[in-house]
């Protein structure tokens, strides 16, 4: 049966995936050490929104259900358990 | 009544034969009577129980369950029945033997093996990477059976952050195959599905056999997305396991290789935010550092005034100094030359009593007796005195020689 549970609207467009890289990218730019002060705060800083986000994805969203209608209901003649 | 010649008998019996669906397609057992092999490669036998003999043809490279066939040897054979027309002989031209006692389905699983093996359906060099972090996840499965719950749960609680799409299919009976390709139809023509997984609960080998069939093995080999398969229990093996990109023993084993684990993300991301974290600090503590050490490096900066007027002082005395030497040497280069100037004086010759002799006309100081003539006048300059004086004779060197 359709099982369709609400998604957190708005990460809906954000892979987990990208925001996940994005917040590796910064860790390691910003383990370099050869940034000035000024980048290297708003590397912190983007960093942080990332983790935020990346939490936000994994503790918020729930599992989205769909089903796709097709013949099967035509073919449920036989046995399907299992 | 017609009569017909013993050729359009034959043949009338291979047609009829060749239209019996339960001949052309037939499984036997038996015992291998006489048994040869033809230089060919095709191997002649009977197959024979205790009451009846059929003569066999198996052709070279056919499937064979057993390494050599030998007489006597209890064997499951497959194939269809013929007429050979030059003998009117009945024979069966068999395409696979086995060995007695595996089954009849395990045999056909060999054979659908190795037939599929030879095409490059199990070739590792096509398996496909099931992505790391997957979006859209497809299960063909039954939609009432555990199965299905199942994977929601593990996924659920795993990695909830994708989206299940069910697409509903027969997983037992006749019916299964069927449905098992359309559900693969209905696949690749979703969109931006990253991977499916095929999945069925345990069962007997017939139960599991649509995952065995030749129609539900090409299926998953022409997949638009990477398979996992997982059907049945951990020791059950089909056909489609073999096909698919990757093979889960199990459909709860299926949804937790599918997607990363939610706990282990928190916990990077967690090690991430620390490190993040640290970095800045770090920084900021060597920028602190850096100012600190400013009003030192300002102090560097200033000239040490007192170290100067010693040093004007040093200078000073050493100016003084060289100064004072130089007068010293010039001091005794100008006396050495005033002595030596001193001894080239004339006088100083006239002194010791020498006298100076010049022409009177002319005043050339006469160094050669052949410069002057007798009668000459000339003036003698002396210590004291000067004096006037003529040449009375005039003799050359030689003349004094």
């Amino acid at each position: 049966m359709p099982n369709d549970k609400k998604n957190v609207g708005d990460l809906v467009n954000i892979t987990f995936e990208q925001t996940f890289e994005n917040l590796q990218k910064s860790v390691e730019q910003l383990e370099k050490g050869d940034l000035s002060l000024n980048d290297a705060t708003d590397l912190y800083k983007k960093g942080m929104e990332l983790v935020a986000l990346c939490n936000e994805i994994l503790t918020q969203t729930e599992l989205k259900i769909s089903e796709i209608k097709n013949t099967y209901s035509q073919q449920d003649s036989s046995s399907v358990n299992q | 009544m017609s009569v017909y010649s013993i050729s359009e008998l034959n043949k009338y019996l291979k047609t009829l034969l060749s239209f019996d669906k339960i001949l052309q397609d037939i499984w036997v057992k038996g015992q291998i009577g006489t048994f040869t092999k033809a230089s060919s490669g095709h191997s002649y036998f009977t197959l024979r129980d205790s009451d009846s003999t059929i003569n066999c043809i198996m052709f070279q490279g056919t499937f064979s369950g057993v390494n050599e066939l030998e007489t006597g040897m209890s064997v499951v054979a497959h194939g269809r029945i013929a007429i050979y027309e030059p003998r009117g002989q009945l024979q069966m031209i068999v395409d696979v033997i086995q060995p007695e006692g595996v089954g009849l389905l395990q045999i056909q699983f060999d054979q659908m093996k190795e037939k599929l093996n030879k095409e490059g359906l199990f070739d590792e060099s096509r398996k496909r990477l099931i992505p790391k972090f997957p979006n859209r996840i497809a299960v063909i499965t039954s939609p009432t059976g555990a199965v299905w719950q199942d994977i929601q749960n593990v996924i659920s609680r795993r990695y909830p952050v994708v989206e299940l799409i069910l697409i509903p299919s027969i997983v037992q009976g006749d019916a299964a195959t069927k449905s098992l390709v359309n559900a693969f139809d209905i696949l690749n023509n979703l969109k931006d599905v990253d991977v499916a997984i095929v999945a069925r609960g345990g069962g007997s080998l017939e139960d599991i056999w649509p995952f065995n069939e030749e129609l539900v093995a090409r299926a998953v080999y022409a997949s638009s997305v990477p398979v996992i398969s997982a059907i049945g229990h951990e020791t059950d093996f089909t056909i489609i396991d073999m096909v698919a990109d990757l093979r889960a023993p199990t459909p709860s084993i299926a949804a937790e290789i599918v997607v990363p684990d939610k706990e282990e993300l928190l916990e990077i991301v967690s090690n991430n935010r620390s490190k993040l974290l640290f970095y800045i600090e770090t920084l900021i503590q060597r920028n602190r550092i850096y100012l600190e050490s400013f009003p030192q490096n300002l102090e560097k900066l200033i000239p040490d005034f007192d170290f100067l007027r010693i040093k004007i002082d040093d200078c000073l005395n050493a100016i003084v100094k060289q100064f004072g030497h130089d007068i010293v040497i010039k001091k005794t280069k100008t006396q050495s030359l005033l002595e030596r100037l001193n001894s080239l004086n004339p006088n100083d010759v006239l002194r010791r009593g020498f006298a100076i002799v010049q022409n009177k006309k002319n005043d050339k100081i006469i160094q050669d007796s052949s410069d002057i003539k007798s009668g000459d006048l000339v003036k003698i300059t002396l210590n004291k005195g000067n004096l006037d004086a003529e040449v009375l004779s005039n003799q050359s060197p030689k003349n004094i020689d």
